[in-house]
């Protein structure tokens, strides 16, 4: 077996070891994710017309355009990792910052969601104090809304700041040598799952909390 | 690439859908609607930017089976949280 062979099946086998500690990772979150969702299951079996009196009080037009935002990053994160089959470094680098910077723009929108729903009156804590006759549970939808985009959100913060490290490794192993473009592929395919994961999940929020009540 | 443009301009067609179905009068249906195309639009993601269309069998067997502990969870819990009667205050 000579070295270029050696490097290949140890690159192979590397990416899938990498790939498979993600996906057990994954099945992880898959059911930390999965504890909170059963959470507001049995509030809204108990309290359907407070979560879907909640539900209308949302930025749904924001939430929306944020799920394209989220979408596109989707992407431009698969693009980058077939940049890097392709052994096309710079454009992945491109296009893992373009990701990091859909990533940011999701958060700041989020952020400014977050203000309008403060200045409503409607995030739990010292600020809830709706501006509309509301039942007391209602402060139970508010307080898991918090919880479940507060947890995505802090998923998509790592994100944001892994997938930055990840495009300045790979901008910067562009003029490298072979074996380091495959090390930093094995990395951006890892990255990508966990991205790809946290789409997923926004992508069932966006039904079960801004699209209850029409 | 063009694959993924195609998945990518799918994905957008559903939440277009989504977001439209939200108005229409569909009662009780709204929710299951709005879910079911959310669960399409996670396969998609899973099947094509996941790569799990072409991976290895391992893989899909580990991503599989967070779905399966996830059903077994909502199964047990589920049944616990609609039949749990309350106890006689003798028992308490």
């Amino acid at each position: 077996m000579n070295s270029e062979t050696q490097i290949t099946v140890d690159s192979r086998y590397d990416l899938d070891t990498s790939l498979l500690g993600m996906w057990v990772f994954i099945a992880m979150e898959t059911l930390f994710f999965g504890g909170a969702l059963f959470l507001y299951w049995a509030e809204r079996h108990m309290y359907p017309e407070v979560f879907a009196l909640g539900s209308r009080h949302l930025e749904t037009g924001l939430a929306g355009f944020n799920t394209f935002v989220l979408l596109t990053s989707s992407l431009s994160m698969a693009a980058s990792v077939r940049f890097l089959e392709d052994e096309r470094p710079r454009m992945a680098s491109r296009a893992l910052i373009l990701t990091a910077l859909l990533g940011a723009l999701f958060l700041a929108l989020k952020g400014y969601e977050y203000v309008l729903d403060a200045q409503h009156g409607l995030l739990p804590g010292v600020f809830y104090h709706p501006e509309f006759s509301a039942p007391k549970e209602l402060y139970l939808f508010f307080s898991i809304y918090l919880f479940l985009t507060g947890l995505h959100a802090v998923h998509l913060i790592i994100g944001v700041s892994w997938c930055s490290v990840v495009a300045r490794q790979v901008h910067r192993s562009a003029r490298r040598s072979t074996r380091g473009l495959k090390s930093h592929r094995a990395a951006t395919e890892v990255l990508g799952l966990y991205w790809h994961f946290v789409d997923i999940v926004w992508v069932l929020l966006l039904p079960l909390l801004y699209l209850i009540g029409a | 690439m063009k694959a993924l443009f195609t998945v990518y301009l799918s994905l957008l067609l559903l939440l277009a859908l989504t977001l439209a179905a939200h108005h229409w009068p569909l009662g009780h249906w709204q929710t299951p609607l709005a879910l079911s195309i959310a669960a399409l639009k996670a396969v998609l993601v899973a099947w094509f930017f996941m790569s799990l269309k072409t991976s290895h069998g391992l893989h899909r067997l580990f991503a599989s089976a967070g779905l399966l502990w996830i059903v077994f969870f909502y199964l047990l819990a589920g049944l616990d949280f609609y039949f749990r009667v309350a106890l006689p205050k003798a028992l308490l």
